[in-house]
């Protein structure tokens, strides 16, 4: 009997002593009122998908995150890695318990970062699918979860209802141009690019560029150099798109030997009547 | 009769064709519907032990947080960033 008492106040000095560890940390953990989760101030292009099944934050879907960002029981932000033949790009991924996936890029990053070329260098790919999408794969295959197709918003621009993506690739030595008219009953807000180059010619003249990507004439982009694969992705001012009227958009390429390609994606975010 | 028809029908076609984005010579096209969406959750502090494997991402996130309270004797640390709390057990975390 004295022995089970004995066990008794040991096994209750024993928690009186781990609560005395454990509550000053635990008592400051109180929930923050109003502060939402989903960081939408800072938000450019989104995909996005909401399931009807809850969601668990768990140390797995860590895992799927490049950098996390902030974790909390109930969502976990992060950037994730997606690899494509022209570089790699980190759009943030959102999830949280209620079943959001929302995978974006910042409102400062450049929104052609969207494109996700396909194939490789020497045989690119003219399909179009976009680095949101394959963001949102790759932390639904963490989760053993199906997505559906995501749907799509840019929070920079709530008036916004259409999003145009064109691409166009050079698989050879050469120049390749393709023209673009914007009615005037359309409000354009956003217009970006993504160009890259690879495997170029790199003994040039002054003045003489391997790869360029010309708008009506004027210079955009152009690459040369002894690197195998060179890419730039930026926005291109709305006014360049004067309404009704035809714009080439125009890429050349200078190979080095037999291999490489060119290829251009312009993304278009406006609003139509 | 049939011919007023065929001319509405043209008349329409044309309006149709004028307010569209004309493009040539593309590859391909994609267009895309954008819908407004809104995200209601809220930031819920951690109130269970959130055991991380020693890795890359977790790593980045102790870079990110701050160090709240430390107690050693649970092998446990506390962290803090804004008012979320992470609780990451401490033994895991050693390579």
């Amino acid at each position: 009997m004295r022995q089970k008492v004995d066990i008794r106040l040991m096994f209750l000095a024993k928690m009186m002593i781990s609560l005395c560890f454990v509550a000053p940390a635990q008592t400051s953990l109180q929930l923050p009122t109003g502060f939402p989760a989903f960081p939408a101030q800072s938000a450019g292009i989104s995909a996005y998908i909401k399931i009807d099944q809850p969601v668990r934050i768990t140390e797995a879907l860590t895992k799927a995150f490049y950098r996390v960002i902030d974790v909390s029981a109930s969502h976990i932000l992060g950037t994730v890695q997606v690899s494509h033949f022209a570089g790699n790009v980190y759009p943030h991924v959102y999830i949280d318990t209620e079943g959001w996936f929302v995978a974006f890029f910042l409102a400062t990053e450049p929104t052609a970062l969207l494109i996700h070329w396909l194939g490789d260098t020497n045989n690119p790919s003219t399909t179009i699918k976009t680095t949101l999408e394959t963001a949102l794969e790759t932390v639904a295959k963490v989760a053993r979860i199906t997505l559906p197709k995501p749907s799509f918003y840019d929070f920079r621009f709530p008036e916004a209802n259409k999003m145009l993506i064109l691409l166009s690739v050079l698989p050879h030595e050469g120049t390749k141009a393709m023209y673009v008219k914007i009615p005037s009953a359309y409000k354009l807000f956003l217009a970006s690019y993504y160009f890259y180059a690879c495997n170029f010619y790199e003994a040039l003249f002054a003045g003489e560029y391997a790869a360029m990507f010309k708008f009506d004439e004027t210079t955009i982009a152009k690459v040369e150099g002894k690197e195998n694969l060179k890419q730039v992705v930026e926005d291109l001012p709305t006014s360049y798109f004067e309404a009704d009227i035809l714009h080439e958009i125009k890429i050349s390429f200078a190979q080095r030997g037999d291999e490489g390609s060119a290829g251009i994606a312009v993304v278009l975010i406006y609003r139509e009547p | 009769m049939h011919t007023f028809k065929y001319i509405i029908a043209c008349a329409v076609v044309l309006t149709l064709e004028a307010t569209a984005i004309e493009i040539q010579g593309w590859d391909e096209a994609v267009s895309l519907e954008l819908q407004p969406f809104y995200v209601q959750t809220i930031m819920v502090p951690m109130k269970t032990i959130f055991v991380a494997q020693y890795d890359v991402a977790v790593e980045t996130a102790l870079q990110k947080v701050d160090i709240k309270t430390v107690a050693k004797p649970l092998q446990t640390l506390y962290f803090c960033r804004y008012d979320n709390f992470l609780l990451i057990d401490l033994v895991s975390l050693i390579p």
